[in-house]
């Protein structure tokens, strides 16, 4: 297919399809309770299996002149699947909004990348802040995407995933979707979907102005 | 996905970049080429104000590679990724933004030949032209030692005297490495500065 003539690319605008705004809600459950809510999940999700997923993600900081705030990009890559891309996701500050809002808010960009891109984030002034192993299963609901995982600190030597040692007792548990900034609808769809994980797990909105207080 | 060679055509003199490329043109359709779209190749630069070390980084667009962009960091690393980088890139403009004067893409024709594919297109920095590309590919092989006999006779029906003699220092294969669009994009980015010279020294 041969683009009109005035297509630009690079600079034209981006198309209004495309989804940036992330909505999405976070909790946790303790490790002895996990299994109850995967099997619940399991039931209230889409009809496939759950995808078993073990990423390595590199947290990586810019430091901005003009916001208090770094310029915050995670680097993804699964340990299990090393055919797939590296992914880097760019995450902006989360907006825990009023309370008529039902979801936390942040705008993220994802973009497939074919290798490392630990140099060519170097190249653009980025430092690696943290990185953690995330192991666990993903599920689905329509474009819902809801994940149960435990963070483990990498092993310092190799990424032997059969040795990881879990930094606390319990499972992260995050359901969220991206949308277009115009979707109204996007946040009560994970609100809704939250209400039905009640009482296994309660999953609420977090101030993450607390965690986002760099030195 | 074949081995690319790509070259900045000199027009002859006193012909305006119009005549020139209706001539090139009509020597590609004299050798049976038939044509076969259109393509583009647009590239963009950015660099960080703030930050006098940092390097220029390109943003390159092939229409030959519609779901990818291509970003390339001076004498430094490549990436290749989706099209997305746009965007992620745009998150960052509070430390990188987009050069002045730091786009410039190549339109034209593209014409099949066989197993070569003849690319004839007109750069511009804006809205003005600033010269001719040629780029030549051919599609059934990797590695451009292989080919590059058949590559230079096709060079010279075309564009002459201009054909380089022997294969290029920039498609010297490194040890066993097979072509890749990574190095059709350097030489393109290659071609792009070098043009975006001549345009400055004027």
């Amino acid at each position: 297919m041969v683009e009109p003539a005035n297509y630009q690319p690079l600079s034209g605008e981006i198309p209004s399809n495309v989804n940036v705004q992330e909505y999405f809600l976070q909790g946790s459950i303790l490790d002895a309770n996990a299994d109850k809510l995967k099997q619940r999940l399991q039931g209230l999700c889409d009809n496939v299996p759950p995808e078993p997923f073990t990423d390595h993600e590199q947290i990586y900081f810019l430091k901005n002149a003009t916001s208090m705030l770094p310029i915050i990009v995670k680097a993804c890559k699964s340990l299990v699947k090393p055919s797939t891309p590296w992914q880097i996701k760019y995450v902006g500050a989360t907006e825990v909004g009023e309370h008529n809002k039902p979801t936390m808010i942040r705008s993220c960009v994802t973009v497939a990348v074919s290798n490392d891109p630990a140099q060519f984030l170097d190249n653009l002034g980025f430092s690696l802040q943290s990185e953690v192993i995330l192991k666990g299963y993903f599920y689905r609901k329509g474009r819902l995407k809801i994940t149960v995982s435990k963070i483990s600190v990498p092993p310092t030597a190799t990424c032997d995933t059969s040795k990881l040692e879990a930094s606390a007792s319990s499972h992260l548990v995050e359901v969220n979707t991206t949308a277009s900034p115009r979707d109204e609808t996007a946040g009560d769809e994970v609100k809704n979907f939250c209400q039905l994980l009640r009482p296994a797990i309660v999953l609420n909105k977090v101030d993450h102005r607390k965690l986002q207080q760099w030195q | 996905m074949g081995v690319t060679y790509i070259c900045q055509w000199k027009q002859p003199e006193g012909q305006n970049i119009q005549q020139s490329i209706e001539q090139i043109s009509s020597c590609v359709e004299k050798l049976g080429a038939k044509k076969a779209g259109l393509f583009q190749v647009e590239c963009e630069s950015f660099n960080a104000p703030n930050a006098p070390n940092a390097k220029t980084l390109h943003l390159i667009y092939d229409s030959e590679f519609p779901a990818s962009r291509f970003a390339l960091f001076e004498e430094s690393s490549f990436l290749v990724t989706d099209v997305m980088l746009s965007a992620f890139l745009s998150k960052l403009r509070a430390v990188w933004q987009p050069k002045k004067g730091g786009k410039i893409d190549c339109k034209g024709q593209r014409y099949e030949l066989g197993d070569f594919l003849i690319k004839l297109g007109v750069v511009s920095v804006g809205a003005s032209a600033k010269g001719i590309s040629v780029e030549l590919e051919y599609a059934p092989c990797v590695y451009a030692r292989d080919c590059w006999g058949m590559m230079s006779e096709m060079l010279q029906s075309i564009i002459g005297e201009q054909a380089p003699p022997s294969l290029p220092s920039n498609l010297q294969p490194k040890g066993t490495e097979r072509f890749s669009p990574e190095l059709t994009m350097q030489q393109y980015v290659e071609m792009f500065n070098n043009i975006r010279k001549t345009v400055v020294a004027r």
